[in-house]
């Protein structure tokens, strides 16, 4: 063979070494993304985009914004927006119409307001566990205040000295005092405080709380509003809202008299064998007589459509209208205040939970829904009236409305390219309910921060009343298969594909290449940071001694632990499941079968309740209530410092 | 699915070659029944007596007008399938024959047969997972003429039909909703008086919607005339030009064949297999019909529909809900009973389950702009008290 033809060899060969190489990389690479290489994604599906930005842009993986929340400065002349997926907080020229700067904050960054000198934000840090002061003229952080878990939402005491914090995670209100810049007291939240209000005197904090409190599963769901004297910096009272969760976004109407807030009504006790009509769930509003401290719930939707995800609510500079951006229908409803307060009239004791259920009512107060881009969330009015801005999360845009007209004016591009990549796609669909019968509710309605709603739910197929399951999270689960309560599901395809159409969204399935999507994105979504781990990764004392009683082989009397029944046996690390079915004698009398999938473990502090069907409000009612046999691990020589122990140690993981 | 190699090679292609699409409009088709003048629709059928369907291609109207098919006699208002490529209609073929459901390309060609049906077919509409749906004439037990119709699905190959809606009534398919069910016309039997009702196309979760069609919102007159004619497109038809081609006859309900949109598939629960499905009331005494003053609902009757026998009775817990497994397929009138066997309200139009469905109630004639509440009902805590041989092996 001549030196040309080896050489001619040599070269195929490396190229077929190449390809081999490049192709088992992106096999790998899809696997990670997909558990599976769907036929429906290429390359192309996340990285390359023909049409925009330059060569590079086109080809590397795109750095969306997704801007949350919003806060205008007093000139009306400075916009601010936090960029959820950045890490940044945007400045807009308002007049221009144009982003002008970025500064970058902490993680997540979720609600922002100023002082009122409009010089000033805050930013709270969702998974940083911070504050970010921002000084907007020097467009620079000048500092960063602790605050407790998962901060969702702020509000400046009158004098402006103090910043109330939530702590959705914390299930608390920080109450910081800003010259010492330290955390002064910690309130506690009514089950995971999400967004605060203030009445016009500032003299009263009005915080909804997203989930309702943890009960027996099988009662009737309660969400709180919180009320807190902001001068005293006390809980005053604890509004209840029966039937209720999902509590966002709040505000008092001028004079201040009222509160608005958007919320959900849930039907979670209730079979899921309709979808219409509000069989699943409803957007509501909610109205809080300030002088009295009575409650109302008004339906948002109408008898044949629905306005899933209520989100945030705003009010116009005059206090005609109220806004609430629903997410799951992109679309701004505008309620006219004087019709509302017309209707308020009409409700008697006797027909207060009636109104509650009426489709028919909506039309009286609700007088436009405005489209908006994907996934309005945040809003803001101009100091003047004149505009509404609605941050589109997912469209990396900021609509202003017109609000003389109440029609879209003009949109804020932020620069993000319009690509639209497989996890992004997923995205788009996971938090739509243009995907359910006459769009009643997103995957987010059940899956809140894509998380658990801590719902139970009673699923048609299994016969009506039989084998109720609690929610669980969407977080961190990627390769935790099989899913589903039972174990028959052994993939996010199957979880998510034809059944999960027939019995719950009640139209066509997802595509196949919107399938894929789906499963993209939920194979993306990972845990928050875990406030109960130590900084630098070492265990407390009692978690260590937690650690050993989750390893240990024999009882605190020498015993030999049966394999089958130690926690680590089941629950083995990195995370903590089998990944198999297990009989733990947790199955209650309207269950079909014994034996239930093994949960993963990771964040398992963040989502109660527990077991199958949410019967254990606490990790701790799993043990001392729902194993009286040691069927579930051996418990019973443990102390109860033994058991905190453990807890403590489960809590870290 | 990976050809990298492949595709690190077409990747600058890609990013140069972007065509844009080349598909230049056509001018789209307008279908119309074309009928005598004064001539309304049947009422029980919606067919246009010596009507016959034709078709325009513009622009020039007068050229252009045909007949789709000269043997054409007795038309419905035609539909055009979502891609706009196909349009539905009902004809009879010749004087006395039945109407079947028929399809013609939006080209005016390839004019075929989808139905035999034993019966008269009227009212026919695409459904978005490529079936039909169609009003259905019925026979009694001897073959005659029963007066009344039902709705069906099949194929557009012609598969046998499936029957969707369930009575004496007469059933007709007005169209499609946005949200994937069809809205039909119930004219009751013996009555007479009409309802306006969704179904989903497997039949499932038929709801009042209208206790009669409101105004302006009809076949014929109202719906040709009023509604249609206003679309863009469909204006330049319906001119002077176009009446002088006609002699005589009046255009009614056109219909331009040009892509639509798609409602979304709705699911379907139904399994044929079965013989039953379930029925949970969350309160019984939840009505707009007014009970007796001091009056509480404590058991509930079912009865055939049609023979008007009581198939069973099962009781009502004290929070009002009842949870019944009944015969699937059948009209079911509901009495709710006292303690004293009285009955204090009854059903006149009557309900249905296809098999396997879970058909859910807030009361017993609630008003129809009711949510239900999230609360437990105490019926689910038990098993369903089965009706009229409802179980496995029975009335099928």
């Amino acid at each position: 063979m001549s030196l040309a033809s080896w050489r001619a060899t040599g070269v195929l060969a490396a190229a077929a070494c190449l390809s081999v190489t490049a192709y088992l990389v992106a096999y790998r690479h899809s696997d990670y993304y997909f558990g599976t290489s769907p036929p429906t994604v290429n390359c192309v599906s996340c990285h390359v985009d023909a049409e925009n930005g330059s060569v590079l842009d086109r080809i590397l993986p795109v750095a969306y914004r997704s801007p949350s929340d919003l806060s205008v400065t007093p000139d009306g002349n400075r916009l601010v927006a936090t960029l959820r997926d950045s890490g940044q907080l945007q400045v807009i020229d308002v007049p221009g119409r144009r982003p002008v700067s970025t500064i970058q904050v902490g993680k997540h960054p979720g609600s922002v307001i100023l002082d009122r000198s409009g010089t000033r934000a805050y930013v709270a840090n969702e998974w940083s566990d911070t504050v970010s002061i921002v000084d907007l003229v020097a467009g620079e952080v000048q500092g960063e205040l602790p605050t407790g878990n998962l901060p969702s939402a702020l509000a400046l005491s009158a004098d402006g000295e103090t910043l109330f914090v939530a702590n959705w995670q914390g299930d608390s209100i920080s109450v910081i005092n800003l010259k010492e810049g330290r955390e002064k007291k910690r309130l506690s939240g009514g089950g995971s405080p999400a967004q605060i209000a203030v009445t016009p005197d500032g003299a009263t904090l009005l915080v909804t709380n997203e989930l309702s409190y943890l009960h027996s599963s099988r009662e009737v769901p309660v969400s709180e509003v919180t009320i807190i004297d902001s001068a005293r910096q006390v809980v005053t009272s604890r509004l209840t809202f029966e039937n209720a969760h999902l509590l966002e976004g709040i505000k008092v109407l001028p004079p201040g008299d009222l509160a608005v807030l958007a919320l959900v009504k849930p039907k979670n006790l209730l079979p899921v064998i309709h979808v219409a009509r509000g069989w699943t769930m409803n957007a509501a509003l909610g109205v809080i007589d300030l002088k009295t401290g009575q409650q109302v719930q008004l339906l948002l939707d109408e008898e044949n459509a629905s306005f899933a995800d209520p989100f945030d609510v705003e009010v116009s500079v005059d206090g005609r209208w109220v806004f609430v951006t629903h997410s799951g229908v992109d679309c701004v409803t505008v309620v006219d205040v004087e019709r509302l307060r017309g209707l308020l009239h009409e409700v008697t004791p006797e027909n207060r939970r009636e109104f509650a259920h009426r489709l028919d009512l909506s039309s009286r107060f609700v007088v436009k829904r405005i489209p908006t881009g994907y996934n309005p969330k945040g809003m803001a009015v101009s100091p003047r009236g004149d505009y509404l801005y609605v941050a589109e999360t997912l469209a990396d845009r900021i609509l202003a409305v017109d609000l003389t007209t109440l029609e879209p004016a003009f949109t804020i591009d932020l620069g993000t390219t319009s690509r639209e990549t497989v996890i992004r796609r997923g995205e788009r669909l996971f938090n739509s309910a243009s995907r359910t019968f006459q769009g009643q509710f997103s995957c987010r309605s059940c899956h809140p921060r894509n998380h658990e709603d801590r719902l139970q739910y009673d699923f048609e197929p299994d016969g009506l009343g039989r084998d109720v399951v609690d929610n669980r999270t969407l977080l961190g689960i990627r390769d935790t298969a099989p899913f589903k309560w039972n174990g028959k599901n052994t993939s996010l395809f199957m979880q998510c594909g034809i059944r999960f159409a027939r019995i719950l969204t009640r139209v066509d399935p997802f595509a196949p290449d919107e399938l894929s999507a789906l499963v993209a994105f939920i194979r993306s979504l990972r845990n928050p940071p875990n406030p109960n781990r130590l900084p630098d990764g070492r265990l407390t004392p009692s978690q260590a001694r937690g650690k050993h009683f989750f390893e240990r082989t024999k009882t605190n009397t020498g015993e030999e632990i049966p394999v089958g029944n130690r926690c680590i046996t089941c629950h083995p690390p990195p995370l903590f499941t089998n990944r198999k079915s297990a009989d733990v004698g947790s199955a209650s009398p309207g269950d079909s079968q014994s034996q239930f999938d093994t949960p993963h473990l990771k964040n398992i502090f963040s989502s109660p309740p527990y077991l199958h069907d949410g019967k254990a409000a606490t990790l701790e009612e799993i043990w001392i209530r729902f194993n009286p046999d040691d069927t579930h691990g051996i418990t019973r020589d443990m102390s109860k410092k033994d058991l905190n122990d453990l807890i403590e140690y489960l809590k870290t993981l | 699915m990976f050809l990298l190699p492949l595709l690190f090679l077409a990747l600058p292609l890609l990013l140069v070659l972007r065509s844009p699409s080349a598909d230049v409009p056509d001018q789209p088709a307008v279908f119309f029944a074309a009928v005598p003048e004064g001539a309304v629709p049947l009422r029980t059928t919606h067919l246009y007596p010596e009507g016959t369907l034709l078709m325009f291609k513009g622009p020039d109207v007068n050229a252009d007008v045909r007949v789709v098919d000269e043997r054409l006699w007795l038309v419905s208002p035609p539909r055009v399938a979502f891609d706009g490529n196909s349009v539905l209609f009902a004809a009879a073929i010749q004087p006395g024959g039945r109407a079947q459901v028929w399809e013609v390309g939006s080209d005016g060609n390839g004019l075929r047969q989808v139905t035999e049906f034993a019966g008269d077919c009227s009212t026919p509409e695409y459904l978005p997972d490529g079936r039909i749906v169609f009003s259905g004439t019925l026979a009694d037990s001897e073959g005659r003429e029963s007066g009344g119709s039902s709705l069906f699905t099949c194929s557009l190959e012609g598969s046998p039909p499936v029957r969707i809606s369930f009575g004496a009534s007469v059933d007709l398919a007005w169209e499609l909703l946005p949200d994937g069910r069809i809205l039909f016309e119930r004219i009751l039997a013996g009555s007479g008086e009409t309802q306006m009702l969704a179904i989903r196309p497997d039949g499932t979760e038929m709801e009042l919607l209208l206790p009669k069609p409101a105004p302006g919102f009809g076949f014929g007159e109202t719906f040709g005339d009023a509604r249609k004619l206003e679309e863009p497109g469909i204006r330049s038809v319906v001119n002077t030009e176009l009446a002088a081609v006609l002699k005589g006859r009046r255009p009614v309900d056109p219909v331009v064949a040009q892509p639509h949109p798609r409602p979304p598939v709705a699911t379907s629960v139904v399994r044929p297999e079965l013989n039953y499905g379930w029925l949970l009331c969350l309160d019984a005494g939840s009505s707009d019909l007014g009970l007796p003053q001091g009056s509480k609902p404590m058991r509930i009757r079912v009865l055939d529909g049609l023979r008007g026998e009581t198939l069973g009775e099962g009781p009502i817990e004290p929070d009002g809900s009842f949870f019944l497994k009944v015969p699937a397929d059948r009209l079911l009138l509901l009495e709710t009973l006292d303690e004293e066997g009285e009955v204090l309200a009854g059903q006149t139009s009557g309900i249905w389950v296809r098999p396997n469905e879970s058909r859910g109630c807030i009361g017993c004639h609630e008003s129809r702009y009711l949510s239900p509440e999230n609360r437990l009902p105490l019926a689910i805590a038990k098993p369903a008290v089965e009706i009229g041989q409802a179980g496995e092996g029975g009335i099928r």
